[in-house]
């Protein structure tokens, strides 16, 4: 009931087909869709968020040639077995780009890194051991 | 062979009485069409309150467009399962009015009286069964109502229904197999084994109308792309179940239709006359299992429905 949805933006301005293929990664690279996971068929998921079927063709083309995704004629598109050394990467290049466009608001609104810290420390405590 | 009763008489009314009750269906369907949103809805607002408070949706969301919505789409549904069924009703009652007309006993095979059960109920069954894919394939969601989104995950039937309960069937019929064989071997009578045929058929219809269902292009579509996924879930759990539901009911039908077919055989001392009591068994079983999910609020055991009267899966 609580897994992750799709969600295209359409008032962004990447293409449809690198949204899908971005939040699919993430997804992966995050465990929450493990190994052997079978992903929406091209049909279903191009019907569901109202797209051309080549949207979703092109999206998972990307994924397959990044090592991401494996398809096959009788699985449809199912996630590959990622190593967890590649997904740890993914997930620290996510994190790298996400703290640089942290980091350029909170200079560009004259926030400090003491005050960036304890906003992040507020909104994500420090889980007990 | 077993001898089949000819009941004369009123009996060349079963036809026309089919034809009668086809129409029906399809001008109560259309009308339902027509009427649209005015037509009332299955359940009403108090009913799809409980329903969505067990699928984590805010009950005022019944009142709402939302609620409006997932009303709509019951609407149709029930209005293009009637239409179909009536089609599929009048054409079985064409074909036993041009049966009669040419001299064929099996339009008086029974009296007026049980038509309904011999020829209307499979007619029903497979006009229902047909209605529900075809309707849930009609049904459009309104693109421009809110944002776009999808599951990450292919849907599939055992996302909304346990595997397990299509074994459960699957026994039934194997068992009703072994006694048409049974029969055959022992009797030379392989007519029983048609009915073991309309089960397997029965089965291996709904299970692909019920997976197709389950993989249909979302239908509610709010703001809220997690309260529309949930109300989406819970109408297409729906459908699965009813279909289910029809099934079991169906195949608890033709058990009981082969007890009447076995009773007319003679049979023999020895392991054949527990046959009776097997297809029996059989059909009280069937109707154990149909009768128990009618109160399991359209959740069966699936990966995203949970088992109903527990709570939903995380």
């Amino acid at each position: 009931v609580s897994e992750p949805l799709l969600v295209l933006d359409p008032g962004e301005s990447r293409p449809p087909s690198e949204q899908i293929a971005d939040q699919l990664r993430l997804q992966i690279a995050g465990g929450h869709l493990p190994a052997g996971a079978a992903l929406p068929s091209i049909r279903q998921l191009a019907r569901d968020l109202g797209v051309a079927p080549n949207t979703v063709v092109r999206a998972y083309a990307e994924l397959e040639r990044q090592g991401w995704v494996v398809a096959s004629a009788r699985r449809g598109v199912a996630v590959a077995n990622v190593s967890a050394s590649a997904r740890g990467a993914e997930r620290r290049r996510e994190i790298a780009q996400a703290v640089a466009h942290l980091v350029a608001t909170a200079k560009r609104l004259g926030v400090g890194a003491a005050d960036l810290r304890a906003e992040l420390e507020r909104q994500m405590p420090p889980s007990r051991a | 062979m077993i001898a089949l009763p000819l009941g004369l008489g009123s009996a060349l009314w079963n036809g026309p009485l089919l034809l009668l009750f086809g129409m029906l269906e399809i001008a109560w369907g259309a009308l339902a069409m027509v009427a649209g949103v005015r037509w009332p809805a299955f359940g009403g607002d108090r009913s799809l309150r409980n329903k969505l408070a067990v699928w984590r949706v805010s009950p005022e969301e019944a009142g709402t467009d939302l609620g409006r919505q997932i009303h709509a789409y019951y609407r149709s549904l029930s209005a293009v399962m009637l239409v179909v069924t009536g089609f599929v009703v009048t054409l079985a009652g064409a074909a036993l009015v041009m049966l009669a007309d040419a001299g064929h006993p099996l339009p008086v095979w029974y009296a007026a009286g049980v038509t309904i059960v011999f020829y209307g109920y499979p007619a029903n069954v497979v006009g229902t069964s047909l209605g529900y894919s075809l309707a849930v394939r009609l049904a459009r969601r309104s693109d421009d109502a809110g944002p776009r989104y999808a599951d990450m995950r292919r849907r599939r039937l055992a996302d909304y229904r346990a595997p397990v309960l299509r074994w459960l069937a699957v026994a039934a019929v194997a068992l009703q197999t072994a006694v048409g064989i049974a029969f055959g071997v022992f009797l030379s009578t392989w007519s029983v084994l048609v009915i073991s045929a309309v089960m397997a058929l029965t089965v291996a219809v709904v299970e692909l109308q019920m997976s197709a269902a389950a993989r249909v292009p979302r239908m509610v579509v709010t703001a809220d792309p997690v309260v529309a996924r949930r109300c989406d879930d819970l109408v297409r759990s729906g459908v699965i179940a009813r279909l289910q539901q029809l099934m079991l009911v169906s195949l608890m039908f033709a058990c009981f239709l082969q007890m009447w077919v076995l009773g007319l055989a003679r049979t023999p001392d020895g392991p054949l006359r527990y046959a009776g009591a097997l297809t029996q068994l059989s059909g009280y079983y069937l109707a154990f299992l149909g009768l128990g999910l009618a109160g399991l609020d359209e959740r069966l055991g699936g990966r995203i429905t949970g088992w109903g009267g527990r709570p939903m899966p995380e």
